[in-house]
């Protein structure tokens, strides 16, 4: 279980929020009210005070390094620092095997980073960052609009990848999208931030 | 050695009336700065050379150290009024000195024991020459890589938050941008290596070979300069990047570049 009591991310406040394995929140509220920042705050990316704890172990108590590998934010503007997609992964074997669910074709994986539109580049940064989710250790991700640059049936696709790992207990997921429809379909429980308090809101 | 009267010094200066011409004319800006800083080398210069014979003549020691802890105190701020944008507070001053202090005097030193070994060791006669032009290049390698690194973290910022959010280390993050900050620092002394001897004559050598030494022996010595500045320049930037790096990250792996301040 990932636990967030008084947070307080610049000015940003949360009481207390708690997201279980196979959990899927949104993160709502107005342009400009800082739903990034929090996402970075709770990967401590952000300066922040409070608690932070991820199954009774406390963050502080972890390396800044492993509480992000298990608690993983993934930025809405893709960015990428080799030249060639390939080199940004490790299991070659794993991503070969899923691309095609989000309708990727391995060609794409030798290309250029340069190369790539921004429906490919999301797709692919989304991969990078669930790359070395296994069965032993549950992940937390904090995605920041992770398929605004999709179509629909896209859209489905990665909510779809996304649903299996869910269903599995493997991951749990916070994400912040300004398309209602999908909020609706794909989020079990909902926050809200308002007045620079994020807070849980009905079924 | 040819003594030049200052009246051919002076005819000399008209040099800069025909650069004063293309300022004013071209309106770069520039006319006010051009005589400013030549007013401020004829000055700095003539000190520079009083002080140094009243040196010459006393051999004093503390004399001597005050003139190499001025000299590099004048180099550290030097290379931080240099960045367009600094790292505030005493740590952007800290950097920029504690660089320039270990690689001058550690190079300095060196060359002093091993190489040239005057009597006494601290003889102002080759101290003070010797640390001005490890200084003079040292500060340029400094300066460079220092922009270059906090130019490109702010560039690449997206790439190394998204690195750190997968959970990279900080070095890791930032390696990419290390390495041009350091490549860029050190390239300036790589590249007046290959060059020196062929395309020009390093200003000791010249300096040298008028003041009537045998060229070989000013080769020598030329040689012994290089290395010496390269040494400095390695330590000296390597120094200054890492800390630069240190300093605007923090110990949970964060990027934290409201450290910069930016400048004018």
């Amino acid at each position: 279980m990932l636990y967030i009591e008084r947070l307080e991310i610049k000015g940003i406040t949360a009481e207390r929020l708690t997201i279980q394995p196979g959990d899927c929140v949104s993160l709502s509220g107005a342009s400009g009210m800082g739903k990034s920042l929090f996402l970075k705050g709770v990967a401590d990316l952000m300066i922040n005070r409070g608690t932070l704890s991820l199954h009774g172990e406390s963050r502080e108590s972890m390396k800044a390094t492993s509480w992000r590998r298990r608690v993983t934010y993934v930025g809405a503007k893709t960015a990428w620092w080799h030249e060639k997609v390939i080199d940004h992964f490790n299991d070659k074997e794993w991503l070969e095997a899923i691309v095609a669910e989000v309708d990727l074709s391995l060609k794409v994986l030798d290309w250029n980073v340069s190369r790539l539109s921004s429906g490919e580049a999301q797709r692919l940064a989304l991969l990078r960052a669930l790359e070395g989710t296994f069965e032993d250790e549950v992940r937390y991700f904090l995605l920041d609009e992770p398929t605004s640059a999709l179509d629909g049936v896209r859209q489905g696709m990665v909510e779809t990848l996304l649903n299996r790992f869910l269903n599995a207990n493997q991951i749990g997921i916070l994400f912040v999208s300004h398309d209602e429809r999908q909020v609706e379909r794909f989020a079990r429980r909902h926050w809200q931030i308002y007045d620079r308090h994020v807070r849980e809101v009905g079924q | 050695m040819i003594i030049i009267s200052y009246e051919e010094l002076a005819l000399g200066s008209v040099l800069l009336l025909l650069n004063g011409m293309v300022s004013l004319w071209f309106r770069t800006g520039m006319v006010v700065t051009l005589l400013v800083s030549s007013v401020r080398m004829v000055v700095q210069l003539s000190l520079m050379a009083y002080v140094l014979r009243y040196l010459f003549l006393t051999q004093m020691p503390l004399w001597t150290l005050l003139a190499v802890i001025v000299m590099i105190s004048f180099a550290g701020y030097e290379v931080m009024a240099r960045q367009k944008s600094r790292i505030e507070g005493g740590w952007g001053i800290g950097i920029g000195m504690g660089s320039m202090l270990m690689a001058a005097s550690l190079v300095t030193t060196f060359s002093l024991f091993v190489q040239i070994k005057p009597d006494p060791w601290y003889d102002a006669r080759y101290t003070i020459p010797l640390l001005g032009m490890v200084l003079g290049n040292t500060m340029t390698g400094i300066s460079i890589g220092l922009t270059t690194l906090t130019t490109n973290l702010k560039q690449e910022r997206d790439a190394i938050e998204a690195r750190l959010a997968l959970g990279h280390t900080k070095w890791a993050a930032c390696e990419t941008v290390v390495r041009q900050a350091l490549y860029t620092g050190m390239i300036g002394i790589v590249n007046s290596m290959s060059a020196a001897g062929l395309v020009f004559i390093p200003g000791m050598m010249t300096g040298q070979l008028m003041a009537g030494a045998d060229p070989i022996e000013a080769a020598k010595y030329q040689a012994l300069v290089m290395f010496l500045i390269a040494g400095g320049t390695t330590i000296g930037t390597t120094m200054a990047v890492f800390l630069g790096v240190y300093r605007l990250t923090d110990n949970r792996h964060r990027l934290r570049l409201e450290r910069l301040v930016l400048h004018k």
